[in-house]
């Protein structure tokens, strides 16, 4: 009886340490999928220093322009925070009515308009 | 003279229903977890490689410098090749370990000796690329893929040695569409 519960006890052993052998989390898986579809992670070259940089390089170029709209919208961003342009409702302003003169007025060079200004007129 | 005539053809005769009769038997194991011989691995790496020198000759390697090239060549290495043959930072996959021949892994430098010519390794990787190898399971993308195509992937495999993980994740990114441009329709 103690023979068959030790062989008993020693085959479950077996059997659990080979199934764990070789598995692994299927959910690696999905995270492989998912970083194959992930945007390009370009704060990394925002940390470069660029005079080091052979710009010559077609890696160096080819990061370059990949991450070159990102780098701009992030611009555009900072430029649009920085003037409370983001925040406007662009469709409902009277644009004729506004002193456009004024340094408040002025749209930065690399702004982008919000989706609902699409029917409002410059002067 | 007849004697040693008839005797190679018997010897012929029964050296191919012997042949035959190890294929039918079934008593080959086609295993991929089953190794080669080491003979039959000579064999069949011979065979390869002598195949390969001779097809790539007339191959005329294009510049594979542009960095659009690198750019749509590491999408595709990443969509199709990655599994396989790895990328910088990752040492192994499942595929990569359940194949055989184990798929190399492209993220190393290549092995000194035979392919120290960039042309020339590049041809054969474009060779290979193309045409795939029998019972590899290194697939023929040429059937489906242009020649440009792969040689965009080819401008991309000779830099991939000596990218970081980070610059690889840059390039191998999908490209941002055009719903992410600024004053679309304006």
């Amino acid at each position: 009886m103690k023979t068959s519960i030790r062989s008993v006890i020693a085959l479950s052993l077996v059997w659990a340490a080979s199934s764990t052998v070789w598995a692994h989390d299927p959910a690696e898986h999905a995270k492989e999928a998912a970083a194959k579809k992930a945007k390009a992670d370009c704060s990394n070259m925002q940390k470069m220093d660029m005079s080091k940089m052979n710009m010559d390089d077609p890696v160096m170029q080819a990061m370059h322009s990949k991450c070159a709209k990102q780098m701009a919208q992030k611009n555009k961003d900072k430029d649009a925070k920085s003037t409370g342009h983001e925040a406007m409702n662009h469709a409902e302003m009277d644009h004729s009515k506004m002193p456009m003169n004024d340094a408040k007025m002025h749209m930065p060079e690399s702004s982008a308009m919000p989706a609902s200004s699409a029917e409002h007129k410059h002067n | 003279m007849m004697t040693v005539l008839k005797t190679l053809v018997v010897a012929a005769v029964l050296a191919v229903l012997g042949a035959l009769t190890f294929l039918y038997s079934g008593l080959y194991s086609i295993g991929a977890d089953n190794k080669h011989f080491k003979v039959t691995h000579w064999a069949l790496e011979t065979l390869r490689e002598r195949s390969i020198a001779r097809e790539i000759r007339d191959i005329k390697v294009p510049r594979l410098d542009d960095p659009q090239q690198l750019l749509a060549g590491g999408q595709d290495y990443n969509d199709m090749c990655s599994g396989c043959h790895l990328q910088p930072g990752k040492t192994q996959s499942d595929l990569n370990s359940a194949m055989y021949p184990q798929p190399p892994n492209l993220s190393l430098p290549p092995a000194k000796g035979l392919y120290d010519d960039a042309n020339a390794r590049a041809a054969r990787h474009f060779w290979y690329i193309k045409h795939g190898i029998k019972a590899s399971g290194m697939p023929a993308w040429g059937l489906t893929h242009t020649d440009e195509r792969i040689w965009a992937m080819v401008a991309f495999i000779q830099k991939l040695p000596t990218l970081t993980p980070e610059q690889y994740q840059i390039l191998t990114a999908p490209a941002e569409g055009a719903a992410d441009e600024p004053m679309a329709g304006m």
